[in-house]
């Protein structure tokens, strides 16, 4: 048995900031261990890169002058003709393509890939020695998130910046706007995460926080039109109960985030359109709101 | 004497239920660690001792009370900074591997990576797992958890050391080894608080102890004092054994014959005080009587524990009936 070493010094104890870098850098380190164990990040890196190589294999592009002469689509021509379509729009609808997918798919599906991240860290033996350490339950929390966060984020710039360089070197032609179409859509996930954040730690319930998850992000859309067409708040009937009904669609759009608004963005972004920032602002009291009765239930609690 | 390096004043603790309805684990403990103690913390199931373990490390909330862990308050992240804990249950993720799991310990202390990486060499050849540190910790059994538990609790090289049942779930070669591992902790001026139900362990390794029961402190003190019987002494002799009991006999002294090793007897001698056991031990020789060694009998920390325990359940049953003379017995404050 080796004798340990004299004790550090306390003067050599880090500060509090790299303290809590260090800890947070330990977390998200953590769950991308975890990520790659339980096969999440491979899953996202096989079927991520199965896509890129059909777009790079199936899609024939045959551009003269900024415009398309020719399109083969699995080795089979598309009607053309004289059509005189730009290769811009050709590359923007095909980033268009590629964005709704990420965005109706994509997010659900990490919310429910990423809703056992908060309760595995509360779970008994686990949290009494994470806890015993010298971090704060806040930083603890969202050192955790973060590390959600960045298995997302991953999965998500490898499916982007891949779209990217295959439309690019196809085409020659490549747009910034598809990149920040990305960080929209992580943006989306974050918010909704905040929900599935904060029943995760009221729980302890994987499956429990990834379906309120993805009820915000269904709700966040269905709620939209009740908010922007009056016909459609005509149809919720008449009277008193109409009046609940349109007290409570209008509370849900205020209070959930903007999940519709925040498709329109990552589309417009896609199509190199310019971006109102509505969405995002009116989406930061609700993830603002989770994360900060989260953070107050994840302190209070004995462990 | 110094700043204690525990030091817990009133402590309280109830659990609430979901309609207010709680269970009190802790009712007004008070105690002391002086810096380099070796405390043991014993009770029966239920007694409170994981309550006030996680007290400690701020893993649940006092309902009452102070606790000051080295000067700062427990609950706070900088009181655990130079503290190792080694909890009873333990869940480890079955994705890390020993040496990725210190890995992450280590950076949640904040050690730089050089001294990680150092002190994870260090700590598993330590606890024996070195030849483990790359395999996944669902392979391994309870006792290789055990163990890297206490290399998880030794890697920031604490000064506190908490240890939660450190014995529990490992074969007896194994706790040899953890045992000399708290020894040279100790050596090196660590503050070890161990919680435990096996007596031995704590009777091997602890020098306080203190009994918690149904909350309360029951018997606390130097583990020496404890289990010395007062004025009750074994006297081996070697030689004219057979003039004991007349030479003693005189003298109007409690003599009992007591077990010796071959070649020797012996006798369990009461005494008023140390004067009578030197005028017994003048007597015996004037009778040419051959001593061998003379030593205080000491109970066993089961007989204390036992004995303390049955106290204060007989308090309690005094108190329910009424007996104001029999008041549950209240915290008591430990010093060295």
């Amino acid at each position: 048995m080796n004798p340990a070493p004299d004790r550090v010094p306390a003067g050599t104890t880090p500060g509090a900031p790299r303290l809590t870098l260090s800890q947070l850098v330990g977390l998200l380190v953590y769950t991308l261990r975890e990520s790659l164990y339980r096969w999440t990040l491979i899953t996202y890196v096989l079927g991520i890169t199965f896509f890129l190589l059909l777009l790079a294999t199936a899609v024939n592009l045959d551009i003269v002058e900024g415009t398309l002469a020719s399109a083969r689509l699995f080795g089979q021509d598309l009607e053309i003709g004289d059509m005189g379509i730009r290769v811009t729009d050709v590359v923007r609808t095909f980033q268009v393509v590629v964005i709704t997918l990420l965005y109706v798919v994509g997010v659900a599906l990490a919310l429910f890939l990423a809703a056992n991240h908060i309760p595995s860290i509360a779970r008994e033996g686990w949290a009494d020695l994470l806890l015993a350490q010298p971090i704060s339950r806040t930083t603890l929390l969202l050192g955790r998130a973060l590390g959600s966060l960045a298995v997302v984020g991953l999965g998500v710039a490898y499916l982007v910046a891949g779209s990217w360089v295959v439309l690019r070197w196809k085409t020659g032609f490549g747009s910034a706007g598809f990149l920040l179409a990305g960080l929209v859509i992580l943006f989306a996930f974050a918010a909704c995460y905040t929900a599935t954040m904060l029943v995760g730690i009221v729980t302890g319930n994987g499956p429990v926080a990834g379906m309120i998850g993805l009820f915000v992000w269904v709700a966040g859309h269905v709620i939209y039109p009740f908010h922007r067409f009056p016909e459609w708040r005509a149809a919720l009937g008449s009277g008193w109960p109409r009046q609940v009904a349109v007290g409570l669609s209008e509370g849900l759009y205020w209070l959930l985030p903007k999940n519709q608004g925040l498709g329109q963005m990552a589309v417009g972004a896609a199509r190199g359109e310019s971006l109102s920032m509505e969405p995002v602002l009116y989406s930061l009291p609700f993830m603002g709101l989770c994360l900060f009765l989260a953070c107050w239930w994840f302190a209070r609690r004995d462990y | 004497m110094g700043t204690p390096v525990i030091e817990i004043r009133g402590l309280r603790k109830v659990y609430k239920g979901l309609f207010g309805a709680g269970v009190e684990a802790l009712c007004g403990v008070d105690l002391r660690v002086e810096r380099g103690q070796a405390f043991g913390l014993l009770g029966p199931n239920g007694a409170g001792k994981t309550t006030l373990v996680k007290a400690l490390l701020g893993l649940v909330h006092p309902t009452a009370g102070e606790i000051r862990l080295m000067g700062a308050d427990a609950g706070t992240p900088a009181a655990r900074r130079r503290v190792g804990y080694m909890p009873e249950l333990r869940n480890y993720p079955r994705f890390l591997t020993a040496a990725t799991c210190l890995d992450l310990f280590g950076r949640l202390h904040g050690m730089p990576a050089a001294r990680r990486r150092r002190r994870t060499e260090e700590v598993l050849e330590q606890v024996d797992l070195a030849q483990w540190r790359d395999h996944k910790l669902g392979g391994f059994s309870k006792g290789m958890k055990q163990r890297l538990a206490l290399a998880q609790a030794l890697l920031n090289e604490p000064e506190v050391l908490f240890l939660d049942e450190p014995a529990e779930g490992i074969d007896p070669l194994g706790r040899v080894v953890v045992r000399n591992i708290l020894r040279g902790v100790r050596e090196r001026g660590t503050t070890l608080f161990m919680n435990s139900h096996l007596l031995t362990e704590v009777e091997m390794v602890c020098d306080e102890v203190a009994i918690l029961h149904g909350g309360v402190v029951v018997e606390s003190g130097v583990l020496a004092r404890l289990t010395s019987r007062e004025r009750e002494y074994r006297i081996t002799v070697a030689a004219g054994a057979e003039r004991v009991a007349e030479s003693l006999a005189s003298m109007a002294h409690a003599v009992e014959p007591a077990g010796a090793p071959a070649g020797l007897s012996a006798w369990n001698l009461t005494v008023q005080d140390r004067e009578e056991l030197n005028a017994a031990l003048d007597r015996l020789r004037r009778d040419g009587v051959l001593i061998d060694a003379v030593e205080p009998v000491r109970s066993s920390l089961e007989e204390v524990f036992l004995r303390a325990v049955a106290g204060a359940a007989g308090s309690e049953g005094r108190e329910s009936r009424g007996d104001d003379r029999a008041a549950r017995p209240a915290g008591v404050e430990m010093g060295p």
